[in-house]
């Protein structure tokens, strides 16, 4: 009876033994497994899309040409459609035409183009649309082109958000001084296509109620070689006349304005209005440095070409403009920007 | 359920063979694994340096065609676009949420627009159409680069997550070498742990059996030799061995009692012979009432003096004589002097029974004469002469007694001329074999056979006697004494009353 009782727990500590150490085996292999197909797991995702549209920006590392492609990827694969940022990953640089012709080479089944206002634009959409190809501009256009459609902020509007926010900041002035409030507009030089006309032409229209009260200048900001904007704005603020109010169409233009007010302790004396949801534009905002920002969205440009490209993917056919209602950053919304940036 | 030690064996080594050989099945299945996934690393790259190669090669061949229009090169060409299609044809085609998947895709697409361009320009150059061959292989060319840029991006972008992958790679080679060195040591400890408790279980019981061996080798029987219930063959020779030992010790008790029994057996009958030795002494010493025949033959003797009869007188004066020798001297030691006086008695007496027929005569040492000795010697041997020698013989009878030294001892010749012992008859005689030949019912009581035993034990020595037939007819027996004290204590024993 021991013998057998014995001879049963041997039995059942030798499977022990063997299960634990299978056990431990498999144990180990199913890590080294995990381990090894990291790679694997991560390609699980592939799912197969109807259609390739490219992308395409002269710099397409830009912050904010990123966050427009985010917002418009995110939107295309909901419609079956995979935006990629065309160039991105290629090492050498490219200008924006000859990424233009590679994606037609590739023959993807759409373009949305950033123009950069180079010559053989329209030429590349000629040649794209003779592959039917359609191509799609946004935020500047190339005009006289077979381009299906330009998505933009609708500039009318927001010139007149300028507008309206220049009268209220003039009002402002005007309460602790009787004089003429002198207001400039900071145009970027490189943009040759309409858009920062439209813009000024709208701020212009909608101050016209002004009348004297005011002097709106243009200040044009040579682009083409770079740091200039900084050293314009620097210029401004130490001319003898600074103006009272600056009015930046661009994003880089505030954050050089903002950071001159300070340096030159102007905080105060003169107000900027801004474009654009950068960080430092932001804590300008919060500060109080800069009164407000205009911001055309970017993910809502992303959408809106995105939406416009699946569409005319689809029905072949799309209204010509496409536009994008600005928004605006004041002290009192600024807080929402500042999360969603983190 | 009985498991022999073979069976315990192979269990161990069995179950640690099997766990061993899976355990060298997992590191060497992984290793190959893990050494086939880091070949399989940058074989994309491979793939792609390829294609680039062949494109090259494809463009140059295009290039020294335009140039030469040589057939060779369109040869050239048309084998380095057959074989850059095949290549290709192994590149994603599809729409996918993966960059380097959509570059290949775009790379495939690029690919084929070249392919044409090429074609075209190669038509064109057959057509002799120069400006259109210009334009399309400067396109071509442009496809070209482009391409040679997309693949270069692709390859430093494939090489890049290939290189994450490789360092994984040696990451989980490098934890899989430490996993199975760690495991087989692992098991090399269970394996090692397994064996101690197996050769100890195994060893135990037979270092014990040893030790009881020992134990019992040295002569202590009590040992039990001890009986460890391991189920095998140890607990059965141990077991055999207890029976054994069981056995050994009853057959041991059986020849101790045997050996026992044996010499009881043996006392018994020597106290026996004894006993029937003492009674037939006590016998024959009983057969005559000597101090009653004593008195009685000195009052005849008186009676037969005052009647005047001499002759009558001496003779009972001699039967006297002797009874009294007998009566004094038989519990005692006598001299040699006394018995021969006897032996006179004697055969006076035997010459008046049968009238003077005996010629006795005596040639003696007078200086051996004090030589003590047992008494009743002498008388039995003269008798044994007349009885046996002399009276079955006609005419004259003698007996001669001589006493002399020799060599230490004291030898008494008793010779007659008598019809002579037969030489078997004096064997068995020395032998002490013919014991009562002499108890005849005219003897004067005691046997030869008696007299030697007498004398052997007296002086604790064998030869006291020979008997011999004489040459020229009759008997000799010849006494040996020694001349110094016997074993007088001898004597003292035979206390008789």
């Amino acid at each position: 009876m021991k013998n057998i009782l014995e001879k049963k727990n041997r039995v059942i500590i030798i499977t022990v033994i063997c299960i634990a150490f299978l056990s431990t085996l498999i144990g180990v292999s199913m890590l080294l497994e995990n381990m090894l197909d990291i790679r694997e797991k991560t390609k699980v995702n592939d799912t197969i899309y109807e259609k390739h549209v490219a992308m395409i920006s002269g710099e397409p590392t830009e912050e904010f040409w990123l966050s427009i492609y985010n917002s418009a990827r995110e939107e295309g694969k909901k419609q079956g459609i995979y935006i990629e940022n065309f160039g991105e990953r290629l090492v050498k640089e490219y200008t924006t035409e000859e990424l233009v012709e590679m994606a037609i080479a590739a023959r993807v089944d759409g373009i949305i183009l950033k123009a950069d206002g180079g010559d053989d634009l329209a030429e590349e959409i000629r040649k794209a649309a003779k592959e039917k190809i359609p191509v799609m501009t946004i935020l500047t256009d190339v005009p006289n082109s077979e381009r299906i459609s330009f998505v933009s902020g609708s500039d009318y509007a927001t010139g007149e958000m300028y507008g309206n926010l220049i009268i209220e900041e003039v009002q402002k002035k005007r309460e602790q001084e009787e004089r003429q409030i002198r207001v400039t507009v900071l145009v970027d030089s490189d943009s040759e296509n309409a858009t920062p006309n439209l813009i000024y032409s709208g701020i212009h229209e909608k101050i016209a109620s002004l009348g004297e009260k005011i002097k709106l200048s243009a200040k044009i900001i040579d682009n083409s070689g770079k740091f200039e904007s900084e050293e314009t704005v620097r210029d401004l603020i130490l001319d003898q006349e600074p103006p009272d109010i600056i009015v930046c169409l661009s994003a880089v233009d505030t954050i050089s304005t903002y950071q001159s007010i300070i340096d030159y302790n102007r905080v105060g004396q003169i107000s900027i209005i801004g474009y654009y949801s950068s960080e430092d534009t932001l804590e300008g905002i919060q500060k109080g440095i800069i009164q407000s920002s205009v911001l055309i969205n970017a993910q809502d440009l992303g959408e809106t070409a995105a939406d416009g490209m699946s569409e005319y993917l689809e029905e072949e056919y799309i209204s010509e403009y496409l536009t994008v209602t600005p928004t605006l950053i004041e002290k009192s919304n600024v807080e929402n920007y500042m999360k969603k940036d983190e | 359920m009985k498991s022999s030690v073979r069976t315990k064996l192979l269990e161990v080594f069995l179950v640690m063979m099997v766990l061993i050989f899976v355990l060298n099945l997992f590191i060497v299945y992984n290793q190959n694994k893990a050494v086939h996934q880091i070949d399989g690393v940058y074989i994309n790259n491979i793939q792609l340096n390829e294609l680039s190669t062949e494109l090259d090669g494809m463009q140059s061949a295009l290039y020294q065609y335009l140039n030469t229009k040589s057939s060779d090169q369109l040869e050239n060409f048309y084998s380095y676009e057959q074989d850059y299609g095949n290549l290709i044809k192994q590149l994603n085609q599809e729409t996918v949420n993966d960059s380097n998947k959509l570059m290949e895709k775009n790379i495939y697409y690029m690919s084929l627009t070249y392919l044409e361009k090429a074609d075209d320009t190669i038509e064109a150059k057959r057509g002799r159409n120069i400006s259109k061959y210009n334009d399309d292989y400067g396109e071509a060319k442009k496809l070209h680069d482009y391409l040679q840029s997309c693949i270069n991006s692709l390859n430093m972008s494939v090489f890049l997550e290939n290189s994450n992958n490789y360092s994984l790679l040696r990451t989980s080679l490098n934890y899989l070498t430490w996993i199975s060195m760690l495991l087989l040591l692992v098991a090399l400890a269970i394996a090692f742990a397994w064996i101690i408790v197996m050769t100890r279980n195994i060893t135990k019981p037979l270092i014990q059996l040893a030790d009881a061996a020992n134990e019992i080798a040295r002569g202590n029987m009590e040992v039990d030799f001890p009986i460890v219930e391991t189920g095998d063959e140890i607990t059965t020779v141990a077991k055999a061995c207890n029976k054994m030992i069981d056995s050994i010790r009853v057959y041991i008790q059986k020849t101790k009692e045997n050996y026992e029994r044996e010499s009881k057996m043996i006392e018994n009958e020597l106290i026996m012979k004894n006993d029937l030795k003492e009674a037939q002494l006590k016998y024959l010493q009983a057969q005559i009432n000597p101090h009653f025949l004593f008195n009685s033959l000195n009052a005849g003797a008186q009676l037969a003096m005052m009647e005047g009869a001499e002759k009558a007188c001496l003779f009972i004066e001699n039967m006297a004589d002797f009874f009294r020798y007998n009566v004094r001297k038989i519990d005692k030691d006598t001299t040699l002097r006394d018995e021969l006086g006897l032996v006179d008695n004697y055969v006076y007496i035997l010459n008046v029974r049968f009238s003077g027929e005996i010629h006795y005569s005596k040639q003696i040492d007078e200086r051996l004469l004090d030589t003590v000795m047992p008494s009743m010697i002498l008388q039995p041997l003269i008798e044994n002469a007349v009885n046996h020698g002399i009276r079955e013989m006609e005419g004259e009878g003698r007996i001669q007694v001589s006493v002399y030294g020799n060599d230490g001892q004291v030898c008494i010749k008793v010779t007659d001329n008598g019809v002579g012992i037969e030489e078997e008859v004096a064997k068995k005689i020395l032998r002490g074999e013919s014991a009562h030949s002499n108890s005849g019912r005219d003897s004067a009581g005691i046997g030869l056979d008696n007299v030697i035993n007498r004398l052997r034990r007296y002086y604790n020595m064998e030869h006291v006697l020979d008997i011999s037939r004489r040459e020229n007819g009759g008997t000799e027996v010849v006494l040996y004494i020694q001349r110094g004290n016997g074993g007088k204590g001898n004597d003292e024993d035979t206390d008789l009353r």
